[in-house]
């Protein structure tokens, strides 16, 4: 273990996130997940396969720099949505904060919020991002990520204890 | 070569750790299961991370300052995990996408989108999400306002707002 390690790591996810600001600045892709996957681990290994097949790296160093680059890039992914969607109680929080001590009432929230914010950018990306695909008759159905997604979370909630959501 | 394949014991037994924390502290402290509280979430968390740090304290290292280090980049990568969980947990709860899906597996003969908006529309979140929050004590009652009360959750909701603005996203018609 060495410092070499940490530079290596945090470096290669950085360019890999300097990738996906440029990438998103300039164009924002359909596929959001794929499009991410590819900056933040898929760009980043690349790159700490070829330092070490340069010789730059060890193989031991470039294992670890590996999984470090990898950990901070997954982190980012699954926190990535909660900028992206703009979260209802996100934005209720920020709605309820500016009102100040006297407060926002729930129909002041209902007129604020439309329907458009509240759920148009997911049901978007549902589809784009391939968790569920539409027929010509646009009904969705799940699509085997969805399917997956939905089976994995699951598995893990009634692991930990936990009901299925309210939504 | 001993010390990576501890560091990845000590990485593939987070998440085991983690939830058999979550439902020992949901059966002896049991609340409202449905509606989970972030500190259950959190708390097992982070203490699934304090216990397998001190286990790499004992096996990863062969001097003191090698132990530093290796602590230090499991102490990282188990807070990737960390924050994994979190999330994980947090947007199955009131994750808008995940209920989508639940809501399209539950229709048979497929949903159109129109229907999944009825379904799940701006008075339903608005009332989960109000409840929630003020459960939590983020928000307050008074008279028929909803009052801020916690300032966390108003900082780590700008901090969001900084981050979508930052890649382009608008939360608000502004």
């Amino acid at each position: 273990m060495s410092i070499e390690i940490f530079i290596t790591g945090f470096s290669a996810c950085l360019a890999g996130w300097l990738l996906h600001f440029a990438w998103w600045r300039l164009s924002r892709p359909v596929d959001d997940l794929r499009a991410l996957v590819a900056c933040l681990i898929v760009f980043p290994a690349a790159v700490l396969v070829v330092l070490f097949l340069l010789g730059t790296l060890t193989l031991q160093a470039c294992f670890l720099s590996l999984i470090l680059s990898t950990g901070l890039g997954s982190a980012y992914i699954f926190w990535y949505p909660a900028a992206q969607a703009a979260s209802p109680t996100m934005l209720m929080t920020v709605i309820v904060a500016r009102a100040g001590e006297s407060g926002c009432s729930e129909e002041a929230l209902q007129s604020v919020l439309t329907e458009e914010t509240l759920s148009g950018n997911s049901l978007e990306s549902l589809v784009g991002e391939r968790f569920a695909s539409e027929d010509t008759e646009g009904k969705l159905e799940l699509a085997p990520r969805g399917q997956r997604t939905l089976k994995l979370i699951r598995l893990l909630r009634h692991s930990a204890g936990f009901e299925d959501p309210k939504g | 070569m001993t010390d990576i394949v501890q560091l990845l014991i000590i990485l593939l037994l987070y998440f085991p750790v983690t939830v058999l924390i979550n439902r020992l502290q949901l059966t002896l402290f049991p609340v409202r299961k449905s509606l989970p509280a972030q500190g259950t979430i959190a708390r097992s968390a982070i203490f699934a991370l304090v216990l397998l740090l001190v286990f790499g304290g004992l096996v990863l290292g062969q001097s003191m300052a090698a132990k530093v280090l290796w602590l230090f980049y499991t102490f990282i990568i188990l807070g990737c995990l960390l924050l994994l969980y979190i999330s994980v947990m947090c947007v199955s709860e009131s994750g808008r996408r995940f209920y989508f899906m639940l809501l399209v597996e539950q229709a048979d003969d497929g949903i159109t989108r129109e229907e999944l908006q009825a379904a799940y529309g701006k008075q339903h979140m608005l009332s989960v999400r109000l409840e929630r929050l003020c459960t939590w004590g983020v928000f307050v009652k008074s008279g028929s306002s909803y009052v801020l009360r916690r300032q966390t959750a108003y900082w780590y909701s700008r901090f969001f707002h900084l981050w979508g603005s930052l890649l382009g996203f608008k939360w608000f018609q502004e």
